[in-house]
């Protein structure tokens, strides 16, 4: 039995799952957040693989721009993260629910 | 010896002028002191570069019939043109009616106006991209820039917990959009549109394999998600609520701009094949958008969330002429050029209104508005008019376009369903123009300055202008995109 990059794309599907999960279970903001860079890994490991089972370059390539646009969505989203710890001592975002309807 | 792929600086002026614009705001903000009188000088000639850059691009297109250019990846054609004209002059106006927000902003309004200028460039690049990790990149440009703009708003209280929800589902919705690339291209084989859609041209009409459709499906979710279509909507009505008022109109427009843009050119080129598998999916969650969207705008309370849910069913509408496939392109433009800037316009006056720091725009700030501030009562007016489609506004133009295609192209039920949230509609567009007209109350006097009035003028100008005279603009759409 050999792995190949079915298997690959298999963990890559799992992770993405995973990912999904922890955003729409998880309620602390910095937690989330993880869960969505784990759904980009996912990504970039499915491209991977599916460049390597295609013998096709454009696929790691793309990993390149994914990795850095996770760079600025980290650097963003971690600014709000402050923004909002500072305003009101919790990053959870359950209390974030002034507005509703 | 690897080939150099061509390079042509005209199919990407506009974003070009934009990008400089933008780099020369940050630069003064930051180093000159008196950088806020010279705002409003880098910010009309970054408007007036980007305009030229767009003509150079039509006579381009005029003379030599679009072309394709960076390896794939960008075309310049007429259709790309008419969306990025869209997108300047939703910044124009939306620039004048929230100029006071920007100056209010004092040294951030430096960063408001280049992260303005960057998230144009993102979605621009999305009207011209024919390759999908570009479409990627223009997107996130684009989304990130605007994640930024929802917390600028530093009095505002609720701007932080409006960018953070738009953060996260943003971020999310990304991902999703990023998965379905990835399925695609293992499915496929090709990141360009032209590839996927010799693909599909092939032996298979039909999705049959299901990590394809998988990629497919996701890869539109995470289109949807930006245009707010329902039920990918819940961001919309917080965020439009929380953001800062002078630039939140912007916001929804900028993002509505840009992913119809690439859904247009989905159903053109890329799935165009597959169009009878896609369609069905397209016209329910069209159906579901203006449903919903008008259900959930009656029952608010609040201005802002109800231009946000007008605005679900408004992505509907827009779903509804996307469905049809690529032959109601002229009347989808035209439709989302009227709606975007009457969003704008309309936002500008809630900004006027509420003036800064607060968040928020509760009906019964709205009452006996008609009697402190006749101008901007009758402007909304208008505006919630042409909004709801009521002849002689460009809206209802707009709508009747896309009926007309939805209907011969065997949508009679959505056509149908269409009608009657309209109608339905006027209920809500009106509520707020009973409020103003007919209900006595003692809010705040709103201060009209001459650069929203500008705006505002412009706006009120194109509503009814093109409600009443339509047929130059459709002539011209038609031949630029027939």
């Amino acid at each position: 039995m050999t792995v190949g990059p079915a298997w690959y794309m298999l963990l890559a599907a799992g992770l993405f799952v995973i990912g999904i999960a922890g955003v729409l279970t998880r309620r602390n903001a910095l937690i989330m957040f993880m869960s969505i860079e784990l759904m980009l890994n996912a990504v970039n490991l499915t491209f991977i693989a599916a460049g390597t089972a295609l013998g096709d370059l454009s696929g790691q390539v793309a990993v390149f721009f994914v990795l850095v646009v996770a760079a600025a969505e980290v650097v963003v989203g971690l600014a709000i993260v402050v923004a909002v710890y500072r305003r009101r001592g919790t990053a959870n975002v359950d209390e974030l629910s002034e507005m509703s309807g | 010896m690897v080939e150099t792929p061509e390079i042509s600086l005209v199919a990407i002026l506009p974003e070009l002028a934009l990008t400089v614009g933008a780099v020369v705001v940050l630069m003064v903000a930051v180093s000159s002191r008196r950088a806020a009188t010279y705002l409003p000088w880098i910010a009309g000639l970054t408007v007036a570069a980007t305009g030229a850059g767009l003509i150079a691009q039509y006579n381009d297109v005029a003379a030599n019939g679009f072309s394709v250019s960076y390896a794939g990846m960008i075309v310049l054609d007429n259709q790309g043109i008419v969306i990025r004209t869209v997108m300047l002059a939703a910044i124009a106006v939306a620039l004048l009616v929230g100029w006071r927000y920007v100056t209010g902003l004092g040294t951030r309004g430096g960063e408001a106006l280049s992260l303005v200028f960057l998230s144009a460039v993102g979605f621009m690049l999305m009207a011209s991209s024919i390759h999908f990790m570009l479409l990627f990149l223009g997107l996130e440009v684009g989304s990130i820039s605007l994640y930024v703009l929802a917390a600028l708003g530093q009095r505002a209280k609720r701007a932080d917990e409006a960018a953070m929800k738009y953060f996260l589902l943003g971020s999310v919705a990304s991902a999703i959009f990023l998965y379905g690339v990835a399925l695609l291209y293992a499915g496929t084989g090709s990141l360009t549109y032209l590839g996927v859609f010799e693909f599909f041209s092939g032996d298979t009409l039909v999705f049959s394999d299901g990590l394809l459709s998988a990629g497919v499906a996701l890869l539109f979710v995470g289109l949807l998600f930006k245009i707010a279509a329902a039920p990918f909507h819940s961001w919309a009505p917080d965020v439009y609520q929380g953001a800062p008022a002078g630039i939140v109109g912007y916001m929804g427009a900028a993002a509505k701009i840009g992913a119809i843009a690439a859904l247009l050119r989905f159903v053109q080129v890329p799935f165009q094949s597959v169009i009878e598998s896609i369609q069905v999916p397209l016209a329910a969650v069209a159906a579901f958008s203006v449903v919903l969207g008008t259900l959930y705008a009656i029952v608010q309370q609040d201005l802002r969330r109800v231009l946000a849910y007008s605005g679900v069913s408004h992505a509907g509408f827009l779903l509804m002429g996307i469905a049809t496939g690529g032959v109601a392109e002229v009347q989808v433009l035209f439709y989302l050029a009227t709606y975007v800037l009457v969003l704008v316009g309309a936002f500008g006056i809630v900004s006027l209104l509420e003036g800064s720091g607060s968040a928020g725009s509760p009906i019964e700030n709205w009452k006996g508005l008609g009697r402190r501030s006749p101008f901007l009562a009758w402007s909304l007016t208008v505006f919630m008019l042409g909004m709801a489609g009521m002849p002689a506004t460009a809206g209802f133009i707009g709508k009747f376009g896309i009926f007309t295609r939805a209907w011969s192209g065997d949508l009679e039920w959505l056509v149908i369903v269409g009608l009657l949230a309209s109608v339905a509609a006027f209920f809500f567009y009106l509520r707020v123009v009973v409020a103003m007209f007919f209900e006595d109350g003692d809010g705040k006097t709103p201060k009209l300055g001459w650069p929203a009035g500008i705006g505002i003028g412009l706006t009120l100008v194109i509503t009814v202008g093109l409600g009443l005279y339509p047929t130059p603009l459709l002539d011209v759409l038609t031949a630029a995109l027939g």
